[in-house]
């Protein structure tokens, strides 16, 4: 999913700066064989655990059709992880979208120096892959129980414990913001790169002010992108799993799952293809959203 | 209807100094070109005017009023660019209403506007299009339409047609000029096609490292260049060094032949070396017959290329007095071929002598 999506985003900039696809006329009988690598890869790791998973969601232990898996999913405490997992990732990715949108803007911004750039992206790029052990860590360090910043704001009086912790909606999508919002700029660069500067310097001279072109022109240009990249943060924040472990979250979707695995829930091996299977269904219907959004606002790309 | 003038403008990006003390009059209505090659600063000094650049010194003065403290989006000039500038979320009619929609006209007058632009482009019939469904030329078209909304006071066009067909662009430069005539817009054209100042422009001003060399009207550039920039970038010329024999009557020699400078201004000393210069349609060729000898003249030359430009043949040559371009009609060049005997001629009033390092030359205007 992350990665089509990110293709996909790709494929838009191209779209903005005006390149059509090249036709390619030679060799087209074999050149099919340089992708069938990458299509076993995808069947043996990607279609075949997916077929498995939802077969076994709908099949008892002994290979019997069923709806039980599927019913146990409505039942405590899963139907808590599912609302969890899917406000923290929606949380994070609405941040995460915003602030990387406006943070990718402003070192695009032509006052900025060069130099800035690249160093950026260096920060982006590696901290967009900052998660699991060593960013929960960092959190619990510094705004945990008794981290840093927590006994710090403590003495200058305000105790933002115990409304606030690392474990709720808001303390975990400020862990998550973390990794969100560096991947946001990374893929957000050059969305906003295919802003041309003629249609500044055309809604410029036309009258406009610079929240008027943005208002007019740069906003629902890249706004199909933009929702494209906010659906890709959701997916990312949706699928994590070792922060939120780290941290010590219990009630995500993942977490229980893991427990699974991990075969510290023995009681009921099939609830985990059902499981699985509802964060297969809650994707769908995000990208069905996506798709329905994305079409209503890109109807000049057609 | 305004004037705009440029007024010794400096500009400079690190060593580079794009603008070299630049200096340039349009008069009210009046349609300017600035030709030039690619890098002698047109662009520059078109986004100066425009508020998109600032110089390092100078002014930009439209209708007596000094317009660089003015940010871009208040100076209320049309621009048209190379390409690519229309905003691909609106379609035409949108986009030639932005200007107007921006100075918070009511709907009916946007759209009343808008379609008696579209139709004075011709693109009546394409307005609810989008920019991706339109080709290049209607693009053009559209930026035109929505560049002349806002009735600016100065229509500025960057090689609005450079990126066109070679056949679209011939028709739409015609149109750029119609339009300009019909509604007297004060024009300022940047181009680096020659044919394309010539014929559409009131005058010219060629410009070469930052400055204008010559500023003129088509006629005066193309006969009469000032310099030996000027002509060789202004259609294609016939270079001869010669060595002066006569002070007094002008006369040079050019190897075994002689010619006489028409220009009274040519003053050079007896001996001193010189370059003089011809364009191809003043150079005579007649077939010579086989073992024939040229009249009186006339000098022999014999034809190494034969270049089929249409109407006319550019016909090269070997000559005593070095290689030589002549045009002929392509009826008469179907007689020759290559190492034909050629008679030549030079039309001795077309002769000239010419400056070749660059001159300050900005014409005073009335
Ligand atoms: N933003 C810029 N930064 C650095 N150099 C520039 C910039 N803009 C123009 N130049 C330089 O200034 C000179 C004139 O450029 P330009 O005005 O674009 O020429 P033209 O439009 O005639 O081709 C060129 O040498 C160009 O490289
Ligand atoms: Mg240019």
């Amino acid at each position: 999913m992350a990665l089509s999506e990110i293709a996909e985003a790709g494929h838009r900039t191209d779209v903005l700066a005006g390149t059509k696809p090249r036709k390619q006329a030679r060799n087209r009988r074999w050149a099919f064989l340089g992708v069938v690598p990458f299509f076993a890869y995808i069947a043996v790791f990607l279609l075949i655990p997916t077929g498995k998973l939802i077969v076994g969601a709908f099949t008892t232990t002994t290979g019997a059709f069923t709806f039980s898996n599927i019913a146990s999913i409505f039942h405590a405490p899963y139907p808590a992880a599912f609302e969890f997992s899917v406000e923290l990732s929606a949380l994070s990715a609405l941040w995460g979208g915003i602030m990387g949108f406006l943070v990718a803007n402003a070192v695009l911004h032509h006052g900025v120096p060069r130099w800035v750039r690249p160093a950026y992206l260096s920060f982006s790029g590696m901290a967009a892959n900052f998660a699991g052990i060593p960013l929960a860590f960092a959190f619990t360090a510094t705004l945990g129980n008794l981290g840093v910043v927590t006994i710090l704001l403590k003495h200058l009086g305000f105790n933002i414990y115990p409304s606030f912790s690392l474990q709720g909606l808001l303390g975990a999508s400020l862990v998550y913001l973390f990794f969100q919002f560096p991947l946001m700029i990374l893929l957000m660069i050059p969305v906003i790169e295919g802003l041309r500067k003629e249609w500044r310097e055309a809604a410029s001279n036309l009258g406009a002010t610079s929240f008027g072109f943005w208002r007019h022109i740069g906003l629902p240009v890249v706004t199909p992108s933009l929702l494209g990249l906010m659906v890709l943060l959701f997916g990312n924040a949706f699928s994590a799993y070792a922060t939120a472990y780290a941290l010590g979250i219990s009630n995500l979707v993942t977490i229980q799952i893991g427990q699974f695995i991990n075969g510290n829930n023995v009681f009921a091996p099939q609830d985990a293809y059902a499981l699985a299977f509802g964060m297969i269904v809650i994707i769908v219907i995000t990208i069905i959203i996506y798709t329905l959004l994305q079409r209503r606002s890109s109807r000049w790309l057609k | 209807m305004s004037t705009v003038e440029l007024r010794d403008l400096r500009r400079t990006f690190g060593s580079v100094v794009a603008l070299d003390n630049l200096d340039l009059d349009i008069r009210s209505g009046e349609f300017v070109s600035m030709l030039g090659p690619s890098g002698c600063g047109k662009t520059t000094a078109l986004r100066i005017v425009a508020g998109f650049e600032w110089p390092d010194s100078g002014a930009v003065i439209v209708d007596g009023q000094d317009v660089l403290g003015q940010p871009a989006n208040k100076r209320n000039m049309g621009m048209v660019f190379q390409s690519y500038s229309l905003f691909p979320n609106m379609t035409a009619q949108q986009n030639v209403e932005f200007g107007l929609r921006v100075r918070k006209q009511s709907h009916e007058r946007r759209a009343k506007r808008a379609s008696e632009l579209l139709d004075l482009v011709g693109l009546a019939s394409a307005m609810s299009r989008y920019p991706r469904q339109l080709s290049g030329g209607q693009q053009q078209r559209v930026a035109l339409a929505r560049s002349l909304a806002i009735e600016p006071k100065v229509l500025l066009l960057d090689e609005p047609l450079s990126a066109l067909d070679a056949k679209v662009r011939v028709q739409l430069r015609e149109e750029v000029r119609r339009i300009q005539l019909e509604l007297g817009i004060t024009t300022l054209y940047v181009t680096h096609d020659q044919e394309e100042a010539l014929s559409i422009s009131d005058r010219v001003a060629v410009m070469s490292a930052g400055r204008v060399e010559q500023l003129g009207t088509p006629a005066q550039i193309y006969s009469g260049p000032r310099t030996a920039f000027v002509a060789n970038f202004v259609g294609t010329m016939n270079k001869l060094e010669g060595v002066v024999m006569s002070s007094e009557d002008r006369v040079v020699s050019c190897g075994p032949i002689k010619v006489i400078v028409p220009d009274p201004t040519f003053i050079h000393a007896v001996g001193e070396n010189v370059e003089l210069y011809i364009r191809p349609e003043d150079v005579a060729i007649e077939l010579l017959p086989v073992g024939g000898s040229p009249a009186p003249g006339y000098f022999e030359g014999r034809v190494t290329s034969l270049t089929f430009l249409g109407p006319v043949t550019r016909v090269g040559l070997r000559t005593d007095i070095g290689a030589l371009l002549a045009d002929v009609s392509s009826a008469v060049a179907l007689n020759l071929a290559a190492d034909a005997p050629v008679a030549v001629q030079l039309n001795a009033s077309s002769l000239r002598s010419l400056d070749a390092s660059p001159e300050s030359q900005s014409a005073p205007v009335s």
